[in-house]
């Protein structure tokens, strides 16, 4: 008897646990934590963007965006073979690509045209932007050393060395000076010495201080002089110089209306031959530059403000045939400020917002 | 006389029965307090989860409610100035929850090259400032204050001299909208007028002082102003010692004279500001902007690290490092021909 009401009781307080236990495992009726469902992936729908966006920058040959894109991809999915073989083919095609622009750009290098190669430099820089040989040359090269490399022959003094470098034996301190050398050190052979280019200083011709007053006889001289080398430098197409030297005749004296007239024609030649080249916004911005009354500034700057519309036109309707509606939106705008009166872009635009307002009600 | 207790019933209902009951009331209980705090009457915030994958090269996330791009620079580089770095990489300027963020670990940009040409950087260069007579060198207050909030108006972010030659030695990524801020000789209208407006304005300005000039009277700072402004966040760098023109010689002036006196010129500036300011000196602005080869390679032997010319025109990263262009700002520009020296793009194509 005693045995069974002892059962009875473990029976009791078994069936007592289960339900404290029970109850105390209850969810809470309000969870602190939003929990997203396991199933999704939350980067799902990004990773489906960023496929689509190399796909586009590989169709529109922007391959190293295309890669960029290819390579978050694959970073979330490194199984993906497709993925694989195209972040390979586009790496192979990229180095490619680089080779040729540096083949290229040392081709102009050594043909002198320097413009050519710069452009082709900077491409493989893009394309490889650990090429150290494209950076040396842009960086180096193309501007041109100050400083030339000499290498000793045995038992030379510096005063030989200056005769042969700079045709002046007295400028043996400059040997010296830039290689740590004593004045009358003697060179093992092989030795390589860093030596700076010299160019002839000018005889003074600008006043010591902004400050100070100076006879006006000798800054007229200065600005004739600074004069006749901006306008040799336009004469020579390089506009870019003329303007600055004629800049810093204004500041000696603003009111100097040859100044005033190189200023005004070299940016008008600048933006009259970024016309030809078809760089529509560069001529804006340096026909800008230009008063507004000089010959036919007006009407180049419409003129350059209609090719510059039509290219943000076309380029609206690419983005539009590419389902990127709210870029496309933008070009148009952009159509508009330069051209208020183009006959596509408004009515473009209106159906472009229609298209976007319906595909958010779909939503 | 005690009991056996492993024979005793009520030691099983005191175990099964009144241990759980109070449980219960404890530990349920316990749980109810932690729903209803009573000393947070008002509901906390739901804070979301992170939502972040990391890979070497960038780190994937879902913006959360209150990330910012300042905030999300601060917690991956450390840096809240960094916010343009995100901003950019991801082509957006504003964040939402729930959109999907990529945060590069890398530049992905250097020299601000892009598909359509590349990037360039605008030095601006004033000299004196006035409250109310303009002259070619002279900017007035007010459009001075005009043209720095239009910098802010449009997005413009404001370089120190160290990150634009870290971005014209291909070493590192700028912000694509930006600009250098540099005023030249040392007059005292630099504190008066221009410094208390970059300083509401928090951009880190080059003062470019010629040592000679530097001797505190009514027109001219002293050394203890620009010790001010530097540990206010003026940089301080070199304009020569005495503003002598670096390529001409003096009358009857030798060779050797020559080299020697510019060589001083270089050399006594940079140790009149190391010694004053206890700062070291990497860059010169160029009296009258004029430099030639010999110059370059003086300054590079005394361990500059780059020169400003004053050849109107922004930098590209392949600009000669000791030819850098800077665009005198006049006192007569307008708005309108103050915003022509702010190009920050050359279009060429590189396909």
């Amino acid at each position: 008897m005693k045995r069974r009401s002892h059962h009875k009781i473990w029976r009791m307080g078994l069936a007592l646990l289960v339900l404290v236990a029970l109850s105390c495992a209850a969810p809470p009726k309000k969870p602190t934590e939003p929990k997203l469902p396991i199933e999704t992936d939350p980067f799902s729908t990004f990773l489906e963007e960023c496929r689509n966006k190399a796909i586009t920058y590989e169709k529109n040959g922007e391959l190293l965006k295309a890669l960029r894109s290819w390579e978050i991809v694959t970073s979330f999915i490194p199984m993906d073979e497709e993925v694989s073989r195209r972040i390979m083919t586009l790496k192979a095609q990229i180095v490619t690509v680089a080779d040729q622009h540096f083949k290229q750009g040392l081709s102009f290098y050594q043909k002198n045209s320097m413009e050519a190669a710069r452009k082709e430099f900077l491409a493989t820089l893009y394309y490889n932007p650990v090429h150290e040989e494209a950076l040396n040359y842009l960086k180096h090269k193309l501007p041109g050393e100050d400083y030339i490399l000499y290498r000793a022959k045995g038992g030379e003094t510096l005063k030989e060395i200056a005769r042969k470098a700079f045709n002046d034996p007295n400028k043996d301190f400059l040997v010296a000076y830039f290689n740590d050398l004593k004045i009358d050190s003697k060179l093992a052979p092989g030795n390589t010495l860093r030596l700076p280019v010299l160019e002839s200083p000018t005889a003074k011709v600008t006043r010591d201080t902004k400050e100070t007053a100076t006879d006006t006889k000798e800054i007229s001289a200065e600005t004739e002089q600074m004069l006749s080398k901006a306008l040799a430098y336009y004469k020579a197409k390089n506009y870019g110089e003329a303007v600055s030297i004629s800049e810093k005749v204004l500041e000696y004296d603003p009111a100097n209306k040859q100044a005033h007239n190189l200023i005004n024609e070299s940016y008008y030649q600048t933006g009259k031959l970024l016309i030809q080249r078809k760089k529509y916004q560069r001529a804006l911005d340096v026909f800008g530059r230009v008063d507004s009354g000089y010959k036919d500034i007006r009407e180049s700057i419409g003129f350059a403000k209609k090719q510059l519309a039509g290219d943000h036109y076309l380029r609206g309707v690419k983005y539009f045939t590419d389902e990127e509606l709210d870029k496309a939106i933008k070009e148009w705008e952009a159509t508009l400020a330069l051209d208020p009166n183009h006959p596509k872009a408004k009515k473009d635009i209106d159906n472009a917002r229609s298209l976007l307002q319906k595909l958010k009600d779909i939503k | 006389m005690m009991r056996k207790i492993e024979n005793d019933p009520w030691h099983f209902f005191s175990i099964f029965c009144v241990i759980p009951i109070f449980v219960l009331i404890g530990g349920c209980a316990t749980l109810e307090v932690k729903k209803a705090p009573v000393e947070a009457p008002v509901e906390a915030p739901v804070k979301v989860p992170l939502i972040e994958r990391t890979f070497p090269n960038f780190v994937a996330l879902i913006v959360r409610e209150g990330d910012t791009f300042p905030s999300l620079a601060l917690k991956y580089f450390n840096d809240p100035s960094m916010d343009w770095f995100i901003a950019e990489y991801n082509e957006v300027d504003t964040l939402y929850p729930g959109q999907t963020l990529i945060i590069p670990l890398k530049p992905y940009q250097k020299g601000g090259l892009t598909f359509r040409g590349y990037q360039t950087v605008p030095v601006l260069s004033y000299h004196h400032f006035s409250l109310d007579r303009a002259d070619k060198l002279t900017v007035i207050k007010s459009t001075f204050e005009e043209q720095m909030k239009l910098l802010k108006d449009r997005g413009y972010r404001v370089l120190t001299l160290d990150q634009l030659f870290d971005f014209l030695e291909f070493k590192g990524q700028i912000p694509k909208k930006s600009i250098v801020i540099t005023i030249d000789d040392g007059w005292r209208s630099t504190y008066d007028i221009a410094f208390p407006i970059l300083k509401k304005y928090g951009y880190p300005a080059t003062l470019f002082v010629y040592t000679d000039l530097i001797v505190g009277s009514a027109k001219t700072l002293s050394w203890d102003l620009i010790q001010e402004m530097a540990n206010n966040g003026m940089d301080v760098q070199c304009h020569t010692k005495s503003h002598r023109n670096l390529t001409t010689t003096e009358q009857k002036e030798s060779y050797k004279d020559y080299f020697e006196a510019i060589e001083k010129e270089l050399s006594v500036c940079k140790t009149m500001v190391k010694k004053k300011l206890n700062r070291d000196v990497k860059y010169l602005a160029y009296p009258y902007g004029e430099t030639n080869s010999l110059v370059n390679e003086l300054l590079k032997k005394q361990g500059y690290r780059g020169a400003f010319t004053v050849k109107r025109g922004g930098n590209p990263f392949f600009i000669h490092n000791y030819r850098v262009n800077r665009s005198m700002i006049y006192g007569d520009f307008d708005l309108n021909q103050f915003q022509k020296n702010l190009d920050v793009f050359a279009e060429e194509s590189l396909k």
